[in-house]
C-alpha cells in the first residue's frame, strides 16, 4: 500500500476484475434460480392456486374482523359497497409469489454465507407476504370507500411499491446482516505488492 | 475494501430511510405525471412493436396493445425514481444514467409487447410462458439491476479513493 503507483493501479484493476467476475456469477446464478423457480410454478400450478386461496382467506379474515360486508367464492370477492357491488379477484400476481421468488433468487445468488442467506430469507419472505396482505386490504378498502382512486393505488402499490419494498429488504439484509468477507475466499488479486 | 463491501458500507439505517423517502416522493410525482401523460409512452411502445410484428406477417391491434402496455410500462417510473433518489451522484451522471436506462427499458418493453402479440397470434403456450417470465423480470428486476449498474457501481468507481 502506498509503495508505488504501478502496483496500486494493478491491485485496483485486479479488484475490479474480481468484482466483475463475482457480479457476472451473481447474475448467472440469479437467473438460474429465478428461471428454475418460475418453471416450477408453471409445472405445479396448484401451488399458485393454493397461494391465491391463502391470500383470499387472509383478506377475508381481516375484512370480517373489521366488519366489512362481502361474499367470497374461491379467490373472488364481491364487495357490498355504498355505490354497489365491486369485484376483486386475487390472481397470481396478487399473491406476492413472484416478488418472493425474485427476492429468494437475489439472496441465493449474492456472495454471502449460508447462515446469512437463511436469515435473509426468514426475514424477507414473511415480510413480503405481510406487505402484500396489507396492500390487498388497503386496495379493498379503497374499493369500498374511494372507487375512483382504485386504479391509482392498485398500479402504484402493485409494481412500484413492491419493487421498492423488495429493494429495501435486500439493502437492509446486505447492509445489516451480511458481514462480508465471503468474496475474499476467492482471491481477486495475485499482485505480490499486496503482501 | 472490495466493491461489494464499499456498496454495503453505504447503507446505514438512516441512509436507507432517507433513500426510501426520496424514492416515495419521486415515484409518487412521476406516477401522477404518468397518469396524465403516460398514454404517449404507451403509444410509443405499441407503435414500436408494430414493425417487429410485421416481420412475422402480423399487424398490431392498437386498442388491445394500449391496454396491455399500460400494465407493463411502470418499470420506467421505478427506475427513474431510483435514479432521482440516489443522492450523492452528480446531476449530469444521473441524467446520463437515466437516459441510458430509459432507452434499455423502453426497448425491453417493446420486445415484451411484440412477444405477447406474437404468442397470441402463433397460439404458442411456450412463447407465452417465456414472455411472462421476461415481463416479470423486466418489471421486478431490470429497474433494480440498471440502477445498480448505472448508478451504484459507477458511483463507487468515481469515489474510489485509491
Amino acid at each position: 500500500m502506498g509503495q508505488g503507483k504501478k502496483p496500486e493501479g494493478k491491485k485496483r484493476v485486479a479488484s475490479r476484475d474480481g468484482f466483475r467476475r463475482e457480479f457476472i456469477q451473481f447474475l448467472v446464478l440469479f437467473f438460474a434460480l429465478w428461471l428454475f423457480s418460475y418453471l416450477l410454478t408453471k409445472r405445479y400450478p396448484g401451488f399458485i392456486v393454493s397461494a391465491q386461496l391463502l391470500v383470499a382467506r387472509e383478506v377475508e379474515f381481516i375484512l370480517n374482523l373489521i366488519g366489512y360486508k362481502f361474499s367470497v367464492t374461491g379467490s373472488s370477492f364481491l364487495f357490498e359497497t355504498a355505490h354497489g357491488g365491486e369485484n376483486l379477484v386475487v390472481i397470481a400476481e396478487c399473491t406476492g409469489i413472484y416478488t418472493s421468488i425474485i427476492y429468494f433468487s437475489i439472496v441465493g445468488a449474492y456472495p454471502a454465507r449460508a447462515g446469512e442467506k437463511i436469515v435473509g430469507l426468514l426475514m424477507g419472505i414473511p415480510s413480503i407476504h405481510v406487505m402484500n396482505l396489507a396492500r390487498m386490504i388497503f386496495i379493498s378498502l379503497v374499493l369500498y370507500h374511494k372507487r375512483e382512486l382504485f386504479d391509482f393505488f392498485h398500479g402504484y402499490l402493485w409494481q412500484i411499491g413492491f419493487v421498492i419494498f423488495m429493494l429495501f429488504l435486500v439493502i437492509l439484509w446486505m447492509g445489516r446482516i451480511v458481514k462480508g468477507g465471503v468474496q475474499s475466499r476467492t482471491p481477486v488479486s495475485t499482485d505480490p505488492a499486496e503482501d | 475494501m472490495g466493491d461489494w463491501e464499499r456498496i454495503r458500507s453505504r447503507y446505514s439505517i438512516g441512509a436507507i430511510l432517507l433513500f426510501l423517502l426520496r424514492f416515495i416522493a419521486a415515484s409518487a410525482l412521476l406516477y401522477l405525471l404518468y397518469r396524465k401523460l403516460g398514454s404517449y409512452y404507451v403509444q410509443l411502445l405499441s407503435h414500436g412493436a408494430e414493425p417487429l410484428l410485421s416481420i412475422f406477417g402480423h399487424s398490431i391491434d392498437i386498442d388491445r396493445a394500449l391496454l396491455v402496455t399500460e400494465d407493463i410500462s411502470l418499470n420506467t417510473i421505478v427506475f427513474l425514481s431510483l435514479v432521482i433518489a440516489s443522492a450523492g451522484t452528480p446531476a449530469l451522471a444521473r441524467l446520463r444514467s437515466a437516459l441510458s436506462g430509459l432507452a434499455i427499458l423502453t426497448a425491453a418493453n417493446i420486445l415484451v409487447v411484440f412477444l405477447m402479440f406474437l404468442s397470441v397470434y402463433e397460439k404458442s403456450e411456450r412463447l407465452w410462458t417465456g414472455t411472462e417470465f421476461m415481463n416479470l423480470t423486466i418489471n421486478f428486476f431490470l429497474p433494480i439491476l440498471l440502477w445498480f449498474m448505472l448508478i451504484q457501481v459507477k458511483s463507487i468507481r468515481r469515489t474510489d479513493p485509491s
